[in-house]
């Protein structure tokens, strides 16, 4: 399905999603990282001195923007939020707000909702050369592999691009990660995959990402808003 | 006999071509980033779809074999095998 396209100052008191909704934010991680970085926990902390550069920056923008989308979810400052981010696993916080976060180059996309939640995107650079098909052959059901194969050379790295991004969120939504299990044990061409509910995300026209979000709830409606600080 | 280190210079310079990165600075980035890796996970399963291909089979791992994807160790000791695996055969 495709997502409504709408932006929000992220200092407005927000209302949780109802169920079957899903909140997808939005961030540039070329801003400043002022703000973020005061906001971000001990153990966050912690995880940033192990990267330097663009990663540092990175990770400081979309997790100062994770604790201040939550925060105003959950009506309390965004340094005070109470959010358990163990690696590999999916971040969840009191109060039942459920989270997921996906990096890909520049932007972060962050998934809120009342259910669990995945969320994923990749740059159509990431499916770019000669090694998609192979790649497509290691991670694709056969059903989807078959359906693969009947499209176009061109829009090959597309149409792979939208099932790896669907893969990843359900691992996400699941608390899993890559290594819990094979790809290609996941089927997820059509509308749900082992009860979660799988949707396309629309990030404007013209952009190079890819990227889909999946819920655990018997429906998904999704919205796009744009954070920024 | 191809040695371990072997296999992961060859799994390094895969990711360093996709990632567009200097070999120097993507070892950097791995050791400062410890057991957590910095890249998504897409960029890894290519290197190692390409790596396997430059060893001269196709990457399919079994079930039981997921985790290999977990990290550059855990990826480099699975293409290592294999690779003894079809040396001794």
């Amino acid at each position: 399905m495709a997502a409504t396209a709408t932006s929000c100052a992220p200092d407005l008191d927000l209302v949780l999603p109802g169920p079957g909704e899903v909140d997808v934010w939005r961030v540039e991680l070329t801003g400043d990282t002022g703000y973020c970085a005061g906001v971000l926990s001990s153990a966050e902390r912690s995880r940033l001195a192990g990267r330097c550069g663009e990663a540092r920056r990175r990770f400081v923008r979309s997790h100062g923007a994770l604790r201040d989308i939550a925060g105003a979810y959950m009506h309390t400052r965004a340094a005070d939020v109470e959010l358990f981010c163990a690696y590999g696993a999916a971040p969840c916080m009191p109060g039942g707000l459920r989270v997921s976060l996906s990096h890909c180059e520049e932007v972060a996309l962050i998934a809120v909702a009342r259910r669990p939640v995945g969320v994923d995107a990749e740059t159509l650079a990431a499916a770019g050369d000669d090694d998609l098909d192979d790649l497509a052959d290691l991670v694709l059901h056969p059903r989807e592999l078959a359906a693969y194969k009947r499209v176009g050379v061109a829009q090959r790295p597309r149409a792979f691009l939208r099932l790896w991004t669907r893969k990843e969120a359900v691992l996400k939504a699941r608390g899993e990660g890559i290594g819990d299990r094979l790809l290609s044990e996941l089927e997820v061409g059509g509308s749900t995959c082992g009860g979660l509910s799988l949707a396309d995300l629309d990030l404007g026209s013209g952009t190079p990402l890819v990227g889909a979000v999946v819920l655990d709830h018997p429906e998904v409606r999704v919205t796009v808003r744009e954070w920024w600080r | 006999m191809t040695a371990r280190s072997d296999v992961r210079s060859m799994l390094i310079g895969a990711l360093a071509e996709k990632r567009r990165r200097d070999v120097g600075k993507l070892e950097a980035e791995l050791r400062a980033a410890g057991s957590e890796c910095p890249y998504d996970s897409i960029w890894l399963v290519k290197a190692g779809v390409r790596a396997a291909r430059q060893l001269g089979f196709q990457l399919k791992p079994e079930k039981s074999e997921a985790a290999i994807f977990k990290s550059v160790e855990a990826l480099t000791t699975y293409l290592h095998n294999k690779v003894q695996d079809q040396e001794a055969a």
